[in-house]
């Protein structure tokens, strides 16, 4: 902080002589946070240590050491949950912090653990036979359970991700648009369902005031995967593009209605670029019907040119519209 | 030089400090109230998520008017693609002067994308057309950069000015030959602490305040450089690679063991310099550096299978982290852990990342096609089994 300026507006009369003291013992202490940074060595330590002890198990299934692995790992499971367990704050449908600043990581490790658990159960002992799906179903509601238990926003990011691969969709940003099939039709309808599910589950979060930020995880995950999906079908389905497309609209009228309620500019953002995707796709496949000659290409630029310079707009005068609101 | 009124730049620094204060405790809010008023701004300066949409539709519109014109060029029969980047260029750069002088943008977006629209199409256009060597080539990237620092102040493209300025220092080194590869590691590492030097020095005049960010990124590109060039693996395989004299693999580097050295004491020296003058920036440099010479060690030394390291290194690292968390509630250290102010879009973010990274169901042979099937995701503690 700037001690002259400080001093300067107190000249000015804007400050008074309270506030420039504590202003001047603030930056005579000025501590330098670094929580970020050492949040960030905490989420990779669990990261490295986690991942590690799973490659572990995997290299090591088949020899005589692996049962004292095994051993070690649910201890270490088992001591994280019994940790958590013992040092929550009383279960509350309102937000519950932290009762320290290791808990979060250990119940993250615990539940990480749990999943290698689940896994070398399957591959050693065949636990659930051929029912793969159960081997997805468990490790989920576990996921769930303790985020809403201890509350945690990231197990239940993992149990969301753990949820939509149980439906056999991947949902995480990274993959969502590479790892899912969308030429088939049991894939999209899945999407569909699971998106509108989680926003049901949004909506009922807000609604039954229990764990109400829990509400943004849940509507995230799921307008990302409606907008994919929606997306997705458009361009696989030759004969019911169009039929996807107002599905598109339809999740873009949603959500605009949703950003202006809420005041929010992250989702008017991202409605306008997978609605101006749609749009653009319909625009040029209209085109190309009715006209498919050389001529589409000027137009096709003009297209592109023009309607970017009008979304331009458009978003200039909604971040005013909701600033206003 | 700036392009934007300074007065409101110079308004703006001072609302920020004030907001800083005021979120500290330190300033009652009629008192902020009163100064937000007596030093106005007038900067379109939109949300952030606003911004990025602007940035990407109107580097789409200058992709798409770039593209028309190079088709009505090319279906006539020419080809003067070079021409079309100085065309694209002037317009896009008139435009950017028209939305900053007389439409007070600020970082809106639009300012970002038109400023390397134009940017872009004049290297474009010098790379295509002017057949430059190398050297002159690194030298037009620098000094058009820093034309755009000095008027537009984006960070970014301080980070391209600064590593041009190592381009050009290369470049010019290079007719030396055998010499030059040698000598290398020793310029940069010298340029690269000059440059961090000159910053803070600059720093310090009153007439750089509204170039504090860039001469802090400037700085930061500085102090990695100096790391970069004295690291063993960046000396041993870039250097034979970028000067075209092969190093034979396992076979020593001349003067290896300083650079060893360096590899080990520069993360040290950041690390102690961050702490003794609490500069964040040094520490989280010397926290990358030493991941960075973790790694290098690792590539050319296999001291323990990789599974292994992960626990041990993990472990250290969140008994450390926990440790040090200790040390610094108390606040004597002249650190502390308290969160930001504004936690809370941090936090969900923060979730979505922890999704990203560890969401992971034990992966999973595609079997059939009823509910339940299919196979789980990526990173965290999988194999296929």
């Amino acid at each position: 902080m700037d001690d002259e300026l400080f001093e300067s507006l107190h000249a000015e009369g804007l400050l008074s002589a309270s506030s420039l003291e504590r202003v001047r013992a603030y930056s005579r202490s000025a501590p330098v946070p670094l929580h970020m940074e050492l949040r960030t060595i905490l989420y990779l330590g669990v990261l490295l240590l986690s991942t590690g002890l799973g490659v572990l198990v995997y290299k090591n299934i088949d020899t005589i050491g692996h049962q004292t692995v095994l051993a070690l790992i649910a201890l270490l499971c088992a001591g994280c949950f019994v940790y958590c367990v013992r040092h929550k704050l009383p279960f509350s449908p309102l937000r519950v912090a932290a009762p320290g600043p290791l808990f979060d990581y250990i119940l993250l490790l615990g539940c990480l653990t749990f999943i290698t658990l689940i896994g070398y159960a399957q591959a050693q002992f065949g636990l659930f036979g051929q029912r793969f799906g159960l081997m997805l179903f468990i490790p989920m509601v576990v996921l769930f359970f303790c985020a809403y238990y201890f509350d945690h926003l990231g197990v239940l990011s993992m149990a969301i991700t753990n949820l939509a691969a149980w439906c056999g969709i991947a949902i995480t940003p990274e993959r969502l648009i590479r790892a899912n099939d969308f030429s088939s039709e049991r894939i999209v309808l899945t999407g569909i369902l699971l998106g509108a599910l989680l926003l049901v589950a949004a909506y009922a979060s807000k609604r039954s005031h229990v764990k109400e930020h829990f509400e943004f995880t849940y509507t995230n995950f799921g307008a990302h995967l409606l907008f994919v999906c929606a997306l997705g079908a458009m361009f696989s389905f030759e004969r019911l593009w169009f039929a996807w497309f107002l599905v598109l609209a339809a999740v873009v009228a949603l959500f605009y209605r949703k950003a202006l309620r809420e005041r929010s500019f992250y989702y008017m953002l991202i409605l306008t670029l997978y609605g101006y995707v749609g749009i653009s796709y319909a625009v040029m496949k209209l085109m190309l019907l009715s006209n498919p000659e050389d001529g589409v290409i000027y137009l096709g630029f003009l297209y592109f040119i023009g309607s970017a310079t009008g979304l331009v707009l458009f978003l200039i005068a909604m971040n005013k519209k909701i600033k206003a609101l | 030089m700036i392009a934007y009124p300074k007065v409101w730049l110079q308004n703006l620094r001072i609302r920020r400090q004030v907001a800083d204060a005021y979120d500290r405790g330190c300033l009652l809010a009629d008192e902020r109230a009163a100064i937000d008023q007596r030093y106005p701004v007038g900067f379109y300066s939109p949300n952030l998520f606003i911004r990025v949409g602007l940035f990407v539709l109107t580097s789409m519109i200058s992709g798409f008017s770039l593209g028309f014109l190079m088709f009505m060029v090319y279906s006539a029969g020419g080809d003067a693609s070079a021409w079309l980047f100085v065309l694209l260029a002037i317009g896009s750069y008139a435009v950017l002067e028209h939305m900053v002088r007389k439409k007070a943008h600020y970082r809106s977006g639009v300012d970002d994308a038109l400023l390397w629209v134009t940017f872009g199409c004049l290297v474009s256009a010098l790379a295509l057309a002017g057949h430059l060597p190398p050297l002159l080539l690194a030298l037009a990237i620098c000094v058009l950069s820093a034309f755009f620092v000095l008027r537009f102040i984006d960070a970014a493209m301080t980070v391209v000015c600064s590593l041009s300025l190592f381009g050009v220092v290369f470049y010019a080194l290079l007719p030396l030959g055998a010499v030059a590869k040698i000598v290398m590691p020793f310029v940069f590492m010298a340029l690269g602490g000059a440059l961090a030097v000159f910053t803070m020095r600059v720093r310090r005049l009153s007439e750089a305040v509204h170039y504090r960010r860039c001469l802090q990124v400037a700085r930061v590109v500085g102090l990695s450089m100096l790391y970069a060039s004295g690291n063993y693996f960046v000396v041993r395989e870039l250097g034979s690679e970028l000067t075209g004299m092969p190093v034979p693999d396992g076979s020593k580097l001349p003067l290896g063991w300083l650079f060893w050295l360096f590899t080990t004491a520069v993360p040290i020296g950041f690390a102690w310099l961050g702490i003794v003058r609490r500069d964040r920036a040094l520490i989280r440099l010397a926290l990358l550096a030493a991941a960075a010479s973790v790694l290098t060690v690792r590539y050319y030394y296999h001291v323990m299978p990789v599974e292994w390291a992960m626990v041990a290194i993990g472990s250290v690292m969140i008994a450390g982290a926990y440790v040090l968390i200790r040390y610094v509630k108390d606040g004597r250290s002249g650190f502390s852990f308290a969160p930001a102010p504004d936690g809370a879009d941090a936090g969900q973010l923060e979730a979505l990342a922890v999704g990203q990274a560890f969401g992971a169901a034990p992966a999973v042979h595609t079997v059939g096609t009823q509910f339940g099937g299919g196979s789980g995701g990526g990173g965290g503690a999988t194999g296929t089994y």
